[in-house]
This record gives structure tokens, C-alpha cells and sequence, in this order.
């Protein structure tokens, strides 16, 4: 008893305030991204990960890509008609999606997408191997969970994105011929077609690539970091996911505007005027 | 099938066609979607019908929703707006009208662009954490406990949350809409240098009563279908460490469908049934 009341007064350190914590965690994050990145040289003796990750990818994304695409070339094309309509240009509605497709519509549908279908999976499959102490299992033998988990999903994430690109612009391209020529008869396919083509510059879809390809790149590292952070059991993987398909939908949005700024910022890169 | 136990399973006479059909994947999507249907009748059947027992809780889920994703909505639509609307006040300046730039990107926001945001961002925050909750609440036998106590759990968790997601992506729309008013003008202004009166005449030619109520109509549909799919999900979420993050991801890519899916059909009729708003004003 007299011991315990000369014992100095125990110092409980303050809580973290919510703004410490938050830049905790971006600290983290980005320190998981580096080590993640760096990583990826290693996963090369896990090779067969890689490979059927993005098998995975491709068989169970490609087609909902495209159908996402046509419904935003669809929204294009009847914004842009009935916009050009009204000026007597409904003719030109190309425009609008040629000008769009390479330059913000299939960066920001391939970020959804990936957002929604193939990180959150993710996070969910990395979060129920670490509840499961399957992660803390591999460490354990001498696998490298960065290595053997994440740096696998990174690879297949880069390699899926030009196959993305292409399949978005497709996409694209057919919902706008949907609406603009085969729902509204609003002008003949030969037109359509010559003006969205015709409005996109051969490099704009190669800009479109980098974007694509830095938003895989930092959502498969967003939706690990969350993954293996997950504790407390199925309820806690299910918060893990809708944490990171927070994150990733705010990075998404800041990564389109300054993509689009940075690329086209100054000039739109079309063939008309200066 | 190497399994000498699982074969025989399959050559038993118990093993029917309806029974194989009942396993297949396609039945599982006809089931969900069968479910995700009976949960939008039974919420709209008790959110009608009197006592209106879900108003104090919906009016506190919604504004949990709000805190959730009104700011980060508003940040993504300024985000993502400023730089359309840079790229196309540079388009619009090259074809010498850069008057047309508020009024032509105010509509393109009012129709297209705040309806994906205050879309897309209740979707993935708030419909995402709602799963979760459900979800976490039904692994942990909440439900069950429930229904003990006979309390009905469409009644008690569902038809508030349906409510309010309602309400949230309608508010989170409105604060979409007020950046999509003020990004243009802005820009117009101060990188076109076009008078301010001129900026925001132009703006005020274009809003009509008729658009803004059709988007306030769009985002109510689409809060219902998140809050139903999200609480359907939920309550169907299977057990295992994977079972809820597996529903939230499948809650989630259903409403980003859908509201691609809904939006793209809903502007293609609703622009042609009222020519009214493709008239050019100003």
C-alpha cells in the first residue's frame, strides 16, 4: 500500500488529435507506397502470382470497362447533341466525345472501375489473410508478404492498364454511336465517327495511358495498405474496404485534375486556331 | 472431384436438376437481385405507412452520411471541375466565344457532372460504410438477437438509412451544383477576364427550374437505390473473414453501375421529352 502511494503520479501521453492522426496515416501510406514499389523487382521469383492476378483481372474487369464506358459515351453524346442541337451544329456531337474520351472520360471511368471492382476486392482478399494470420504465416516461412502479396497486384495492376485504354476507348467510341446515331437519329455514322476521330490527337491516348497508369499503381498500393492494416476480425475487414474505397475515390478525383491540368492545362492540342 | 465422398454426393439421387440449379452462379444473381427488389418494396411500404417511427433515426444517419461525404464530394467537384472548365474556357476562347464558357459549362455540371460526383462519392463513402455497419451487425448476430425479441430489422435498421442516404445524396447534389454555379463564373473571370455581370448573366439564362429539379429527382432515385442495395448486401453478407469486405465490394460496383446505367438513360429521356431545355437562351 505505501508503496503504490509513493509511486509518482503515472503520465498518460495525450491522444492523438485527429489531424495528427491523419497525417500519420498519409506517413504510413506513403512510406507502405515506397516499399511496396521498391519491392516489385523481388516479386519476379513469385512470377506465377502476377500472371494469374492479372488473368483474374482481365476475365472479370475488361467487360464491365467497357459497358461503363459506353453509358459515360452515352451521357456525352446526349449532353453534347442536344448542346450543339440548339446552336444548329448537332452534327458535330463527335466533338464532344472525341474531345473527352482521351482527356478526362476514360481516365476517370477507369478510375471508378478500378476503385470500385478490382481494389476494394483486393482489400478485401489482403484484409481476410491478415485476420486469418495468413500473412503473419508467410512472414513466418521466410516469404516476403510485400513481395509475395502486394508487389504481385502492383505488376498486374500496370500491366492491365493498356489493355484498359484500349478497351475504354472502345467503349466510349460504341456508347456514343448508340445514342447519337442508332437511339437519337441525330446524325449519320460516317459523321459522328469522322469528327470523334478526327478530334483526338495520336498522343492524347498515350497521356491517357500515363494517367491510367499511375491511378492503378497508387490504388493497388491504397487498397494493400488498408488490406493489411485490417484487425479485429470480418466486421474490421469490411471497415478496412470502405476506408480505402474512401481514400482511393479522393486521390482519384485530385489525380484527374491535375492530370488534366498538366497535359492540357494550356492547350487543348486540337487543330483548330493557335 | 477427386474427393471419393464428394462423388458419390454428386452420382446421389438427391442431387436433382432444380437442386444443381439452385447451386448455379446465375441463380445467385437472379436471388440478390430478387432480394435487393423485396427490401426496396418492404422500405417504401413502411416508410408510407404510418407510425413513422424511422424519422428521428433517419434524420441522424443522415446527417452522419453528410459529415462523411459533403466535403470530400465538394472537393472532388472543384477539383475535377476547375480543370474541365480551364480545358474548355481554352477551347471555347479559341473559337472566340468566351462568353458562352458559364452558361454551356453550368449546364454541363447541372446535367452531367455534379449528378457522377454526388453519385459516385455517397456511393463509395457513405453506401460503402453503410454495408459495412450492416453488415458487421449481422456477422455478429445482432439480427438474430432481433429477431428474438421480435423486432423487425427492415423496420428498425433499413428503412432509416434508406431515408437518409436519400436525403445525403440529395444535399451532397446541392453542394455539387452550388460549386458547378461558382467554378465557371470564377474562371471565366479570372482567367478570360469577362466582365463579372456578364459571367453571371450568362449563368443565370441557364438555370431553369425544370433541370434543377430533374437533378434533385435523379439524386433522390439514386440515394434509395445506394441505401437499398447497400442494406441488402449487408443483411446478405455470407460468414467467413472475407464475408463483409467481400459485400461491400459488390454493394459498391452495383451502385456504380447503376448509376451509370440509370443516369445515361434518364438525360436521354428526359431531354427529349422536354425539347424545352435544349432551347439556346441567352
Amino acid at each position: 500500500m505505501a508503496s503504490a502511494t509513493s509511486r509518482p503520479p503515472e503520465v498518460t501521453p495525450r491522444p492523438a488529435g485527429p489531424l495528427r492522426r491523419g497525417v500519420t496515416e498519409v506517413g504510413e501510406l506513403v512510406s507502405f507506397g515506397g516499399r511496396s514499389v521498391l519491392g516489385a523487382p523481388g516479386a519476379a521469383r513469385y512470377l506465377s502470382q502476377s500472371t494469374s492476378q492479372l488473368a483474374k483481372l482481365i476475365s472479370g474487369t475488361t467487360l464491365l470497362m467497357f459497358a461503363m464506358n459506353c453509358f459515360l459515351g452515352a451521357s456525352d453524346v446526349s449532353f453534347g447533341y442536344f448542346f450543339l442541337n440548339s446552336i444548329g451544329a448537332g452534327d458535330y456531337s463527335g466533338l464532344v466525345t472525341g474531345l473527352l474520351t482521351p482527356r478526362a472520360a476514360i481516365t476517370l471511368m477507369f478510375g471508378y472501375v478500378f476503385a470500385a471492382k478490382v481494389a476494394a476486392g483486393w482489400c478485401a482478399e489482403l484484409g481476410a489473410m491478415k485476420v486469418q494470420q495468413e500473412i503473419d504465416a508467410l512472414d513466418s516461412v521466410g516469404v516476403d508478404p510485400m513481395r509475395y502479396a502486394v508487389a504481385p497486384r502492383i505488376i498486374a495492376a500496370a500491366l492491365f492498364a493498356p489493355l484498359a485504354t484500349l478497351v475504354s476507348i472502345a467503349g466510349q467510341t460504341a456508347g456514343g454511336w448508340l445514342v447519337g446515331v442508332a437511339v437519337l437519329h441525330g446524325l449519320s455514322a460516317e459523321s459522328f465517327l469522322s469528327v470523334h476521330w478526327s478530334s483526338m490527337a495520336l498522343d492524347d491516348p498515350l497521356k491517357a495511358l500515363v494517367t491510367i497508369l499511375l491511378q492503378a499503381v497508387s490504388f493497388t498500393v491504397i487498397a494493400c495498405f488498408y488490406g493489411l492494416r485490417a484487425q479485429g476480425g470480418p466486421a474490421g475487414v469490411g471497415q478496412a474496404v470502405a476506408r480505402s474505397l474512401f481514400v482511393n475515390l479522393i486521390v482519384l478525383h485530385l489525380l484527374q485534375g491535375f492530370f488534366l491540368m498538366y497535359f492540357y492545362g494550356d492547350h487543348v492540342n486540337l487543330a483548330i486556331g493557335g | 472431384m477427386s474427393d471419393p465422398s464428394e462423388r458419390l454426393d454428386h452420382a446421389a439421387p438427391g442431387r436433382t436438376v432444380a437442386r444443381r440449379f439452385e447451386e448455379s452462379a446465375g441463380y445467385a444473381r437472379v436471388e440478390s437481385a430478387a432480394t435487393i427488389w423485396h427490401m426496396a418494396t418492404a422500405t417504401v411500404r413502411y416508410a408510407v405507412k404510418p407510425p413513422f417511427t424511422w424519422r428521428d433515426d433517419a434524420i441522424s444517419e443522415c446527417a452522419l452520411a453528410l459529415r462523411r461525404c459533403l466535403a470530400p464530394a465538394m472537393i472532388a467537384m472543384f477539383v475535377l471541375y476547375l480543370a474541365n472548365v480551364l480545358v474548355f474556357s481554352n477551347l471555347f476562347n479559341t473559337l472566340g466565344a468566351p462568353d458562352r464558357v458559364p452558361g454551356g459549362l453550368y449546364l454541363g455540371s447541372v446535367r452531367e457532372v455534379s449528378t457522377w460526383i454526388a453519385g459516385m462519392i455517397p456511393a463509395g463513402v457513405a453506401g460503402a460504410a453503410l454495408t459495412a455497419d450492416i453488415g458487421a451487425r449481422k456477422i455478429r448476430e445482432e439480427l438474430d438477437a432481433m429477431q428474438v425479441l421480435a423486432i423487425d430489422h427492415v423496420r428498425l435498421l433499413v428503412v432509416p438509412r434508406v431515408l437518409a442516404m436519400v436525403g445525403a445524396c440529395v444535399i451532397t447534389g446541392l453542394g455539387c451544383h452550388f460549386v458547378g454555379v461558382v467554378t465557371p463564373v470564377a474562371v471565366s473571370v479570372l482567367h478570360l477576364h469577362i466582365p463579372f455581370s456578364v459571367a453571371v448573366d450568362g449563368v443565370r439564362q441557364q438555370i431553369l427550374p425544370l433541370d434543377l429539379f430533374a437533378f434533385m429527382g435523379k439524386l433522390a432515385v439514386l440515394g434509395f437505390f445506394f441505401g437499398v442495395v447497400g442494406c441488402a448486401k449487408g443483411l446478405s453478407c455470407g460468414g467467413g473473414a472475407e464475408g463483409v469486405g467481400r459485400a461491400v465490394n459488390q454493394a459498391v460496383v452495383i451502385m456504380f453501375f447503376g448509376t451509370w446505367l440509370f443516369n445515361s438513360l434518364y438525360n436521354t429521356t428526359l431531354l427529349s421529352l422536354f425539347p424545352d431545355l435544349s432551347v439556346l437562351r441567352g
